[in-house]
């Protein structure tokens, strides 16, 4: 089982990596801040993804032995090369960050980080920036930097499958609204929209719908099995706040499709707005999971206070 | 001041900071963003919320602090941060090390700029 922090190590093993981080720290000092806590970030999530918490120390020389030496990253620009060596690519283009590394607990890490200040951060899987939701509730004061002690962690069942529903509900709008419409929609459906908000492509009706509804589906399904099958809090949160994305951008093309077909001509705007709810729903779908985290840690602490606490008062 | 004396100064102060958060908790039990505003009144440190929450995550694990929920007087509850019995020992050796370091460095560049 992979590790989900470089603390559950065994100590001598843990002081292995923590050694070659900090040395990797030291090699790059001079380069900016973002460039190093993103590269430390990714050296950890490495070692997470390749070691176990049995791993021994001579496991953490091997993985190191495949990074290389830790002053190789003092060098601006081999150290995302070497990054991409020694696991798949994953660097910068003329500035721009990618990475076709993907896991859920990539994507969770860059989504929802409360105690990284930064809005942007470097893409989970893909070329660009990600929104980093927690440090925008931060920023709006919905939340606490250290609501949680780990992202997720005390989240319940339940509240996991009250998050599973928002992107359910989302499938089953797609799928009830075709099924309601489906003798009243014209063959061919509008499949892209100019800077007007005007149709400028078409496809069947098949195929229009068929994408939409596996961009819709597909990552639903997935979560209904990551919550179905209890993966780790914060693998199913990555992946309902995925299906959560995908099928708020199905419903919302889909939305865009019925009010093309039925209300044209539609505002200029209308597109755009389609866009807004991609970023809003998962945003509220983490933001509840974090917030259920945080009144999960809070009962725990307040119900039995002396949960292995030092007394200094 | 140049960019390398900004680097370095960004350095001694990512070295203290541990220190610094520590030696706050071991005065009192303290919340985050009441450490981040202690700090902030020493604006030579230049610590922000930034550095304060991953670091007081990385020592949680590391089992030298703990935290807990606890009501609060006004507003909703906060979580307090403490040193553990580790972060004590912890403390002590740091704080000896950074004056053993400080007296020596001081003794070396006595004169200089005072």
């Amino acid at each position: 089982m992979p590790l989900q922090v470089i603390g559950e190590l065994g100590a001598s093993s843990r002081a292995v990596a923590e050694r070659y981080m900090d040395q990797v720290r030291t090699a790059m000092a001079g380069q900016d801040e973002a460039v190093v806590d993103t590269t430390i970030e990714d050296l950890a999530e490495h070692f997470c993804a390749v070691l176990e918490p049995a791993s021994t120390s001579s496991d953490v020389e091997w993985v190191i032995a495949q990074l290389g030496p830790a002053s190789a990253f003092g060098d601006d620009s081999a150290a995302p090369d070497r990054m991409a060596d020694a696991t798949r690519p994953a660097g910068r283009i003329l500035g721009v960050p990618y990475d076709w590394r993907f896991t859920p607990e990539r994507v969770a890490s860059r989504w929802w980080n409360p105690r990284d200040q930064r809005i942007f951060m470097p893409r989970a899987f893909g070329i660009g920036w990600d929104i980093n939701f927690g440090a925008l509730a931060v920023k709006l004061h919905l939340i606490e930097p250290d609501a949680e002690d780990a992202p997720f962690s005390e989240v319940t069942d339940r509240a996991f499958l009250g998050a599973l529903l928002v992107p359910v509900a989302l499938t089953a709008f797609v799928v009830g609204t075709y099924l309601g419409s489906r003798f009243a929609l014209p063959p061919a459906l509008p499949s892209h929209w100019n800077a007007v908000g005007m149709p400028d492509g078409y496809w069947s009706q098949g195929v229009a719908f068929g994408f939409l509804l596996a961009w819709a589906l597909l990552p639903t399904l997935w979560a209904v099995w990551a919550v179905a099958t209890r993966r780790s809090p914060l693998t199913r949160a990555a992946i309902i706040g995925v299906a959560s994305f995908s099928s708020a951008l199905a419903a919302g093309v889909w939305a865009l499709t019925l009010a093309t077909v039925f209300a044209s001509p539609v505002s200029p705007a209308l597109p755009a707005l389609t866009i807004l709810p991609c970023f809003l729903v998962p945003f509220a779908v983490l933001l509840g999971l974090a917030r259920a985290g945080r009144s999960a840690e809070v009962r725990r602490d307040i119900e039995s206070p002396t949960r292995g606490v030092v007394s200094h008062d | 001041m140049g960019r390398e004396q900004d680097s370095w100064v960004s350095q001694i102060r990512k070295g203290v900071v541990e220190v610094v958060i520590l030696g706050l908790l071991s005065r009192q039990r303290m919340y985050g963003s009441q450490l981040v505003e202690e700090l902030s009144a020493h604006p030579e440190l230049a610590i922000s919320a930034g550095t304060v929450y991953p670091l007081l995550s990385r020592l949680k694990k590391a089992g030298v602090i703990d935290s807990m929920w606890e009501e609060s007087p006004v507003g909703p509850p906060r979580k307090y941060y403490r040193l553990t019995p580790t972060g004590e020992s912890e403390l002590v050796e740091m704080s000896m090390a950074w004056r053993s370091v400080s007296r020596a460095v001081d003794t070396m560049i006595k004169g200089v700029a005072e």
